[in-house]
This record gives structure tokens, sequence and C-alpha cells, in this order.
């Protein structure tokens, strides 16, 4: 057998997968059957690696060997390696590593081994029972330390204050598939899951990860769910207020930024242009503990990062709250994660999933959503990762879970304006101005942060080349805003080489400039996921091209209007008289989330837009322009 | 020997538990081990340091530069009983923000390579010195392509004050392998430097021999008796960071290899053949059979001629033993038994070239190693090396005997014919090689005839790719036909291995992919791909494709793309070239398209024909009217590997016609 109906498409499938986790007896259990069902199976699953931190655990009764569909069983009689991974500070991360022998398509492979600890330490599983493959039956067993008095063990764990008490619970999130029971057997909770699909991967998707099935266990004190995340946001919120508290240091700094007579919204835009030229380190390096200290510097407050003039960036974003609170305004941080990462799950209380703060500022009667955090991100705006994200925030009189707001299209705009000539020679010449604001202008920032405005250019060069049509030359002359989140980020860049081709007595270039080159956004026809586009926007093309004399345009692409209710909208319009041809064009994207029920409308969209970017103009050559346009139609010859 | 060019991706089963709990158990840990971090002695900033730091300004030319190395220091010791010791010095100044990548010391250790010391300084932008502590640094393993186990491990520090105006410093001293009796000086980087030393201090009566790659030699000074010293001053860096087309980095970098001995050391040709021998000697005792090997190649190869019998075994080799690396010490050299090999069907090139060799042997075919890089290029003739990263096999041809299907042939100075085979490209029939091999040197370690080889570049007529079909076209732009491609040759295991990697679904996506390229619109209908794994048959691929929209309407005309799909033009710049242009391979390109019009319209105008012969490459095309249908063709024929920079400008004009061909319109009115 070379394939199961079960998982058509898949290159191995597991057919039983086994995880027994007997923490008082101090070992693990381990067992895998693999049936490898194509080449890509064979190069994928024909080696073992088994991750071990070095002096905590011990690796052993290893075995393993290689079934052939006519029944051969060929063991794995060789020795495994242990292969260092990584070692620092202390810490060693090995893989004891082997290779099964004469793996072939239709082989079964078969492993197993135990993890062995020692009482000094204690485990509790975090199962995802999504595996990269299709799994047709596995089997969980864990057997838990006891949390009795007359343990010997003590499990500290977090109280909904943040202090650390003995654990006295043993608590589980649970994502599992349909039909599959968690049994709490004398023996220990046990788990038998059938027929489970493998982890989905598809671009442009949600954090997938996120939603996959899974059986988390963790220890916990007794409280409840509503309790822990009551008790852990107080707590978390009690540290930000310590390290964003409005001393005098940071009320002196904000008598420096703000005027008297400022507003509050004056005040707070001021206060967010001081804190936006702090060094966020995502961007430059994190210091070592030996720099800091050289350095003298130890940040324990916002005042700290002030006077220093960097910091991480949520300690930059504590720092805006800090000083709008000095300012006289309530300010409140939220705690969210990256949307394209994954998303929080309230059953599961681990407070470490929220891994970003945000800041909340109630200005002219308002609450705002401000990203100090991300570098150059503009005011009032959130990333887009940060953006329709549930979280913890801060309140007047607590903490509550809330969702960010979405963007809306009008926050990531794009115009770009582009007049060319088209010589006598068939050469093109011109220039293209690009004004940004919100995600492009975003990524652009900070990719010249990591790298420099060269560095930027030449990659903002690659990225339009990509997208006008073939034989134009781009180079970007300069930006403007590069490092200023208050006016657009504009680029301007040079247009060279050539356009256009020759048929008999006619020229023919592309109607749309600047997608003349881009592919529709979606190949696939078909879809098993719903897709996330990250961020709505607006994009807005103005494209004038005057024409050498002696080529005059006697066909243009027929203006067109693509809705897709309630999503996007696309717009084109074009013209010429005489020498002169125009193009305008609008394609608003507003929905970001799609169903994959509405994929096929989706592709759909992108596609015919596509399709109108692909229109083309027709030029006549008069007997006057034949001569010159022999070569102004060759330009690319 | 490490492959570089990949044509399968490995992962392996990755134990979900473990994983989790690694996370688990590392920050249990890390606290202990910022608890009790040791140091050890490091010396503070040295005069070297400062004294390059110090160093006067910096030449203009390199203002684009991104960090540049102030200088770099290599002592290589050897000792009366042949041990040698390497001291290197390297002083870094970061320039821009992508300067930091440049100073990040690292090196690479191993058992055989032991690393005796380690020490790394650094100098802030704002003056600040530092001295980094041994725990500091951190150690990674070895996760080339391919390679399960290697017992290389690299230290590795992350300086502070690495930004741009700092300055960072490093110093190791390692041993070098007792099997080798040559070193390297790789004295040119992607940044420049600023002053490089090279120097080697060899026993009384020793000798040394240098040799140069891609510049000039340089006299060395006799610094004290036996004690060499080579210099050199600001060395222009190799950044190929969006250059089109370019060669592999390391085929451009200058470098010398000092060969040392106690004995006088032989010169050009003959030191590649000792080289060769060298390995041969190394190698060979592996493939010494044992039953199994013998009965299974006489089982296996039948008893056809040499050319079937070559086809059997290759067979064998490319399918049944699977890549899986694992090196340690000399291993790294010298391959696993070929009896290993053959147990576990599994091994490395050299294990897999080892395996052929045998198993030829066990039919009365002789075979011998072939040690290559298969970054075309590095490996010069002009210097004599033992270092590349591949290993392949070479087929004694008997006398007389003649197959067309033989073509990757190199006949060595003894007047031998040889058949070059890699084992490890499961996707290129023997009698051909892949390539990324075409046109390398390469070390032939066959004994007495070991020597210098190129490998050969097979002719553009062998490797094809033709592309036809027919369409037809309705009134309102829709196209709608059948393509059939078809490829022969080495250049065919891309598409071959990654058809065979895919599942049903996978092989869909990658059309629909292609597709997208050339239609904004389309439905892929059927498809099918014929013969992935007979590598002595053509790659087949036929499907069907509908296109809605695909010709423009413009007022009462229809504008059509007669390239209907499948692009040979490459993406050039226009800036200045200063280095060679590198093409993956030679081949013939012809596409074959009819489009029917659709009734009620007529052929108003047409693309010129485009016939551009520019010596190393000519393309034709052209667009006809035959009745009602359109009829595209062309050929494409690229016939060498490389060029010169000054061969730019004519590889424009060749660009340029294929770019304008692939984008004109055939112009039909309506009636």
């Amino acid at each position: 057998m070379t394939s199961d109906p079960a998982a058509p498409n898949a290159p191995a499938v597991f057919l039983n997968y086994d995880e027994y986790m007997d923490v008082p007896g101090h070992f693990d259990r381990y067992y895998g059957r693999i049936k490898i069902l194509t080449q890509k199976g064979v190069v994928e699953f024909g080696d073992v690696r088994i991750p071990y931190p070095a002096g905590v655990v011990n690796v052993r009764a290893l075995e393993g060997r290689t079934i052939h569909s006519d029944g051969t069983v060929i063991p794995f009689a060789g020795q495994p390696y242990d292969k260092e991974i990584v070692k620092a500070g202390g810490v060693k991360e090995m893989e004891k590593v082997f290779s099964l022998p004469d793996v072939q398509v239709g082989s079964i492979i078969e492993y197993r081994f135990e993890i062995q600890y020692d009482d000094r330490w204690i485990f509790w599983p975090e199962w995802y029972l999504q595996q990269p493959i299709f799994v047709h039956e596995a089997h969980y067993h864990f057997i838990p330390a006891a949390l009795d008095v007359n343990s010997t063990m003590e499990i500290m764990v977090p109280d909904p204050q943040g202090k650390q008490i003995p654990a006295t619970r043993l608590q589980y999130d649970a994502a599992l598939p349909p039909g599959a029971k968690l049994q709490d057997l004398p023996s220990g909770m046990d788990l038998t899951v059938k027929d489970i699909p493998p982890i989905p991967d598809e671009p442009d998707s949600p954090p997938l990860g996120s939603f996959s099935y899974r059986l988390f266990y963790y220890y916990t004190g007794n409280y409840s769910a509503k309790e822990f995340w009551t008790g852990a946001g107080n707590a978390w919120s009690k540290s930000v207020d310590h390290f964003a508290e409005p001393s005098d240091a940071i009320r002196q700094a904000v008598g420096q930024i703000v005027s008297p007579g400022d507003t509050d919204a004056q005040k707070l835009e001021k206060i967010y242009a001081a804190v936006m030229t702090i060094e966020n380190t995502r961007y430059s390096r994190e210091r070592s503990q030996e720099e800091n200290k050289a350095e003298g510097v130890k940040v324990l407050t916002a005042a700290d990062v002030w006077s220093e003039k960097r910091g991480t960036p949520n300690q930059i974003t504590r720092l805006f709250i800090a000083m709008a609170r000095a300012a006289g305004m309530n300010a409140y941080a939220m705690a969210v994660t990256e949307r394209d990462k994954s998303v929080l799950n309230a059953n599961y209380l681990n407070w470490h999933q929220l891994t970003d703060e945000i800041a909340i500022v109630a200005v002219g009667g308002k609450e705002v959503y401000f990203d100090p955090g991300e570098r150059y991100c503009e005011y009032g705006k959130l990333a887009w990762k940060h953006t329709q994200v549930l979280g913890m925030r801060q309140t007047a009189s607590g903490t509550e879970p809330v969702l960010t707001p979405a963007a809306e299209y009008k926050d990531n705009e794009e115009d770009r304006m582009a007049g060319l000539q088209l010589g006598p020679d068939g050469k093109l010449l011109g220039e293209i101005k690009i004004s940004m604001t919100g995600a492009e202008a975003l990524r652009w920032r900070q990719q010249a942060l990591t790298s420099d405005e060269e560095a930027t250019k030449t990659a903002f060069d690659r990225h339009l080349q990509g997208e006008v049509p073939p034989g134009v030359v781009v180079k970007t002359r300069q930006f403007t805003g590069l490092t200023d989140d208050t006016q657009p980020l504009v680029a301007i860049v040079d247009v060279s080489g050539g356009m256009g081709t020759a048929a008999g007595k006619r020229v023919i270039f592309p109607g749309t400039f600047f997608e003349a080159s881009a592919q529709p956004r979606f190949a696939a026809q078909t879809r098993e996921n719903p897709v996330d586009l990250r961020y709505p926007y607006l994009i807005r093309d103005q494209v004038k091209v005057t024409l050498a004399p002696g080529l005059t345009v006697t066909s243009v692409p027929n203006s067109a209007q693509i809705p897709f209710p309630q999503n996007a909208e696309y717009i084109a319009k074009y013209g010429g008289s005489g020498n002169t041809y125009q193009q305008a064009r609008l394609l608003a994207v507003g929905n970001t989330l799609y169903k994959k029920e509405q994929y096929p409308d989706l592709r759909d969209f992108f596609q015919k837009v596509d399709g109108q970017d692909k229109g083309q103009v027709v030029l006549d050559r008069t007997a006057a322009g034949s001569a010159q346009a022999g070569t102004a139609a060759g330009a690319n010859q | 020997m490490k492959r570089t060019a990949a044509s399968e991706q490995r992962s392996a089963i990755r134990m979900p538990g473990a994983v989790r709990r690694m996370r688990w158990w590392a920050g249990a840990l890390l606290a202990l081990g910022c608890a009790g971090a040791a140091h050890a002695g490091t010396p503070e900033l040295p005069d070297w340091v400062t004294q390059a730091a110090a160093s006067a300004p910096l030449p203009a030319a390199w203002r684009d530069a991104k960090a540049v190395y102030l200088l770099e220091d290599t002592l290589l010791t050897v000792q009366p009983d042949g041990k040698a010791v390497e001291r290197y010095r390297a002083v870094v100044k970061i320039l821009r923000p992508q300067g930091r990548d440049a100073a990040r010391p690292m090196v690479w250790f191993s058992k055989d390579e032991k690393l005796n010391s380690f020490h790394v300084w650094s100098i802030g932008p704002d003056g600040h010195h530092y001295t980094m502590k041994d725990s500091e640094y951190v150690e990674v393993g070895d996760e080339s392509w391919g390679m399960l186990y290697v017992d290389y491990r690299a230290k590795v520090a992350a300086p502070p004050g690495a930004d741009p105006g700092g300055v960072v410093a490093w110093e190791y001293e390692q041993d070098l392998p007792s099997y080798f009796s040559e070193d390297r000086w790789d004295f040119q980087h992607r940044e420049p430097a600023l002053h490089s030393v090279y120097e080697i201090d060899l026993p009384p009566g020793w000798h040394q021999y240098a040799v140069w790659a891609r510049h000039a030699s340089v006299q060395p000074t006799e610094v004290t008796p036996n004690h060499f010293r080579w210099e050199m001053s600001n060395i222009d860096g190799i950044d190929l960071t969006d250059v089109p087309l370019a060669p592999a980095w390391a085929a451009l970098a200058g470098r010398m290899t000092v060969h040392f001995a106690a004995d006088p050391l032989p010169e050009g040709d003959a030191l590649w053949a000792k080289i060769g021998d060298w390995y041969y000697g190394l190698a060979a005792p592996r493939s010494e059979s044992g039953t199994d090997i013998v009965s299974e190649a006489r089982s296996i190869a039948g008893d056809g001629d040499f050319m079937a019998k070559l086809e059997k075994v290759a067979d064998f080799m490319q399918q049944q033993i699977r890549y899986v690396g694992i090196e340690v010490g000399i291993g790294g050299w010298q391959p696993h038994p070929a009896e290993d090999v053959f147990r576990s069907r599994y091994g490395d090139c050299k294990d897999k070239a080892t395996l052929t060799v045998a198993m030829l042997d066990a039919v009365g075919i002789r075979a011998a190693w072939v040690s290559l890089d298969d970054r075309r290029g590095v490996i010069d003739p002009s210097m004599p090396t033992l270092f590349g990263n591949h290993m392949i096999a070479a087929i004694e041809i008997p006398k007389g005997y003649e197959d067309p299907r033989l073509q990757a042939v190199v006949t060595t100075k003894s007047g031998t014919r040889y058949l070059i085979f890699d084992p490890t490209n499961p996707y290129v029939a023997i009698g051909q090689i892949p390539e990324y091999e075409q046109g390398s040197y390469a070390v032939l370690a066959a004994g007495a005839d070991s020597q210098l080889i190129q490998l050969p570049i097979l002719s553009p007529k062998a490797d094809i790719t033709e592309r036809t079909a027919k369409f037809e076209l309705t009134p309102d732009g829709t196209l709608k036909g059948d393509v059939a491609v078809i490829r022969n040759g080495a250049r065919s295991d891309d598409w071959r291995g990654t058809l065979a990697m895919d599942s049903d679904k996978e092989q869909r996506q990658l059309i629909e992919k292609s597709l997208q390229q050339d239609f904004s619109s389309f439905t892929l209908g059927t498809e099918k791909a014929e013969n992935i794994r007979d590598l002595y048959k053509p790659l087949e691929l036929d499907y069907s494709v509908t296109a809605p929209v695909y010709a423009k309407s413009a007022g009462a005309l229809l504008l059509v793309r007669p390239r209907v799909l499948g692009s040979v033009a490459e993406a050039l710049d226009d800036k200045p070239r200063k280095y060679p242009i590198s093409f993956d391979g030679v081949g013939t390109w012809t596409d074959d398209f009819d489009v029917k019009i659709p009734p009620g319209y007529t052929v108003d105008d047409l693309p010129d024909p485009v016939n551009v012969d520019v010596g190393f490459a000519t393309y034709h095309s052209q667009v006809k009217a035959q009745g009602d249908t359109l009829h595209y063709q062309r050929e494409y024929v690229l016939k060498k590997l490389t060029l010169a920079p000054g061969d730019y400008p004519t590889l424009h004009k060749l660009e340029s016609a294929i770019t304008t061909d692939e984008n004109s319109d055939a112009v039909l009115k309506k009636q």
C-alpha cells in the first residue's frame, strides 16, 4: 500500500502514536509506527531525532525497525548519536539521532524509546494532538505527580495576585477532536484519538496553530478561570503601574515636551512623537547584561527608559503610558497576542500567551489605541498584527478582556502617481511618486531601521520592479518621511527603460502601469482553510503617459468597476486623446477575514482585477512617426 | 562532504512531547546557568586590537561598505612532529546596521580540530571597551542539509557594543587535523579588508608551496628562517547581493592555499595527482566488498553489456540508497565502509560513491572517486587543494566501447575514458551529470591515474525543453487548450525531483503556480505527469487549461499574446557589470503554440520575427497567420555556462529581445 484513502496526499501517516508519561515512575515512553507512502515520506521520516536536555534526562531503551511490505523486518542495529544542538549559559540542548535502515516507499517504520529522569524533576504534558501527518490512532496516558500533603514534591505556581504558592490542582485545557473523551482512570489520565488530520498549512491563513487539537496540563491553585485571569491581570496591571509610574523624572520630561497651553490631544501627539525617538531594541540590538552594567544602565521604570533613550517594545509602550499619565490623562496598558502568530485561548490559564503590550489613552472624551512599541507606527493606529485581537486591558477599576479595534481601509493607503514620457526612440522616462500611510509605510520604515536608507531603496526598487511593465526600470531617488511617522512616507522613483511592443503599424503597451507585471493573488482553485488578508487597504493610481510625436492613442481598455459587496471594490478608468494616455485605478479591500466557503468569490474578485489590469493600450504610428517608431516599438530590442 | 545543491529536503520526526519539554527544561536550567556562570580568564583588550581600531581613514571607494576588516592576521605554526596549530585574529569595524552580520565571531571545531582558546573583545561606538567571558559564548551544532550527525560545533559570540561605529575583535587558536598538510588564507570577504596577514612558521628543513586563486601571487617575506609572511592591504569586498546571474561567491573570492611538508612538495599537476592519490588511499579500502554486495551487485547488474549493467547499478544507487550524512573526525573525508552503506541503505555522497565503486567492481567494472565542489568555479586549476564539498564517481569505459548515452565522459592524460556519475542525484540518468557540476574542475582519485580533470559541459541539444500547445480562442477572449511539456536531459532533474516528492495535490498546485505567471484568470483541467522516475525517458507533463479574458478587447480589435505561456527571460539590472555571468546550465528551449482565432476575426497585425545570434546564445521567434490559426514558434539555445563581465551589454541585448518577444501581441480585427 503506497496510498491511504484517509490521507490521499500524505507523504506518510502515523498508524499508531503513543505517549505514556509516568511522573511518579520518573519516565516517559514513546512509540511511533509510521507508514511511508511517498518518496517525500522516505526523506522526511527516515531519520528520528529526539531532543533532550543534557544532564536532566536520559534517553534509554531506544529501538527502531523498518518493516517492508513483504514482511521483511530490518532492525536498527547501529548506535544512535548524541548531537549537540546548542549550549549556552550552562544549558545544553542535545538530540539523540539515528536513521532507520532501508526505508522505502511502502515501508512501515517503528521506533520506541524512554526518557528517564530523577526525582528532582517533575513534568506535565502539553500534547499537540495534530501532527505534521495524518494520525490513524494515538494514545496518551499521564500519571501525574501526587499533590497531597504527604508528597515530597512542591510545585510552585503564581496565585491570582502573582505571589508564588504551592500548586493544589492539576488543570487541563483541551481542544479534542469530535468523539474523543479524556478519561480519568485509576491508572491515570487516558486519551485515545483516532483519524486526526495533520496541522493545516496554507498561505494567507490565520494562525491555525492556535486552533489545533491539543491537551495541555498545568498546575494551579484553588481558583477558577475567571479568578485566574482577574488575578493574573491584576498582578500584571500592578507591574505595569509600577513601571509606568509618572514619577518626578517622567513629569519633568513631559514638562519639557509639552507646552502649558496644549490641549490633551496636542500633548499626547507631542509625547508620542518624543517616545518614537527612543531606540527600540527590537530593530537594533538587545544589550547584554555586561553592556548595561558597563554603561550603568538598569531599567526598572519608565524613567530609566527615558533617561537611557532605549528600550524593548513593551518598555517603550509603558513609557508612553507613564508620560500620558504624567500629562494628566487616563492611560492604560493592554496585553495582546500577535495575530500572525497566535490568538488568546482564555481556557488555557497561562498569562504568557499575551506577549505584546499596546496603550489605550482617553483623549478628547474618547479612548484611542496606540502602538508605541512598534517604532514608527502612526499616532492613533495599531500595527496590523495587533488589530482584531483579544487581550487583557487595564481599566480604571482593574482589568478586563477586550478585542482591539479593526483597522479600516483608509488607515492603510497608497497613492501611486506616474508621469511618463514615451520618447521617439521608444525609451520611457519619467517619475513615480508613491505616498504611503499605515501598514506599508510601517513596513518600509521598520525595514530601514534594520538596515539603512540605501538598502531600503534597493529593496523598494525590487518590490516595485515586480509590478511595473516588463522592460521598465525603476530606481528610487529618495524617500521622505522615512523616519517621521507624522507624515506619509513618500518614495520618489526615477523611471527609465522601455515600454510597449510593436505589431505592424501599431504599438501596444500595458494599460495599467503599476500592476502590469503583478500576478493574481490566489492561484489555487481550492481552499481548505480561511483566508486572512492581514489588513484592509486602499490603493489609488494615477498614470499619465505623454507619447512621442507620431504616436496616437487609438484604443484603451474599457473602464470597469468590479464590486465585491461588503468586502472590496475596484474601479479602473482609462482615457486617451492625441498624444496623451491617462489611467486611474482604485482598489479598496475592506474585509480581511474570509471563510473557506468565500474563497471562490475572493479568488474570482482578484482574478477579475488582474484580468482588467492586464488590458492593453493600442497606439497607431502615423507615417511621420513610423520611421522613428521603428525603434520606438523596438525599444527593448 | 556536504552537498549544498539540494534536490530533496529533509526534516525528521520531532517528538512533539520532547520538543515541548525542551522549552520547559531549558527555562529551569537557565537560572542555574546564570548563577553558576564561570569566568575563565580572557586578557584585556590587546594592543593589536586598539592599534587596528585606530587605523587611518578608510578608502573612499568603500563608502557603501557595511563593515570593514581592519585587520586579519593568521599564524600557522607547524611543529617538527607535523602537528600544526593556527592562531587567527580579526578586527572588524561596523559601518552600517547590516554590518553587524560581519562582526559575529565564530569558529568551527571538532574532535580533530581542537579549539585551544577563543577570545572576543569589542569597542562600542562610544569608545567603551568590552572583554567577553567564556560563559557568554554559545555553542551550536552543525545543521547542514542532509547531515544527520557531524561532530563539528561552532563557538559563537554576540559582542556588546556591536553597533555602527563599533569595533569587534576576536582571536582563536586551534589544532589542524593531523591528516591535513595544507591551510588556506581567505583574504577576501564580502566586506573590504584594510590589512591582512598570513604567516607560516615551519620546522627547519620543511617546505612550503603557496598557490593562489582569483588573485595574482604575492611573494612572502622570510621573517626568520623558515618563517614566511604574506601581507596584503586594501582588499575590496565582494558583495553579490542583488547581482543577477552571479557565480558562486566562493568562485570569485581571492585566496591562497599553502601546502607544507617535511619532504619537497610537488607542484602543479603533480600536486593535484598527489592529492588524488592521497584520497584514493583513504577511500579505496572502504570499497572492499563482502559476499552480500557481490551477489547483490551481480544479481542487479544482470548479464547485459557495459551500459546495461551501469544503468541497473546506477538505478539501485539512485533509488535505493537514501542520502544521510554521518561524519565523525576523519569521517568528514573518509567514506563509511561500503558494507555498512549497503546494509543500512543510506549514506552521504562519498558513501554512495564508494558503494558505487564496490558494486561496479563486483561486476567487473572499474570505478574511482571524483572530488569536486558543486559551486562551479570554486576549484581552480591554479590552486591544488583537497577541499571541495562533494564526491561522485568516475567509471572506466572499456576501450573501444561506444554508446550515444555516454555523454559525461572525461578522457584522462593516460587516455583512459571515464564516465562521470553522481549517485546522490536520483533524477539525472547515468550518462549525464547534473548541470551544477558541468564545467567544474575536480580531482580524480584513481590511484596512479589520479589527476585534475574538468567535468564536461553537455551539449545544449542534450538538454531540451519542448512546449507544444493547441488553443482555441473565443470571441469573448477565452483561451482554451491542451499543453504538453517534454523535458529531456540533466536539467529535467529539478522538475523530476519536485514532482517525485509532491503529492497529486501538490503537483496540481505546482502547475497552477506556474500558470499564475501567464494568466490572470484560469482553470486548470486535467493534468498528468509521466516518466517522473524513469530517467531514460523524457519527463512529460500534459494538462489542459482554460483562461477567460485572455485576449483583450480594444474597440473592434482583439489583442492576443502568441507566446501564451512559459518564459526563458532573465531579469537583469542596469548597473555596470563587475563580475562574470553564470547560468545554471546550457540547453535548448522550444515553443510551438497554435491559437485558433475566433470566427469573424482576421489577423490585422503581427509582431515582427526576432532573430538574435550573440554567439553564446541564439533566439529565433516568429508568429505566422496560417488560415484561422496563429502559429507561434521559437527556439532559444544557450551554449555557454559562463560569460565575461564584458559580455553583459550583449546579454542585455539578447534579454531585451526575448522580453519584447514574450510580451508582444498579435492584433485581430473583427471583419
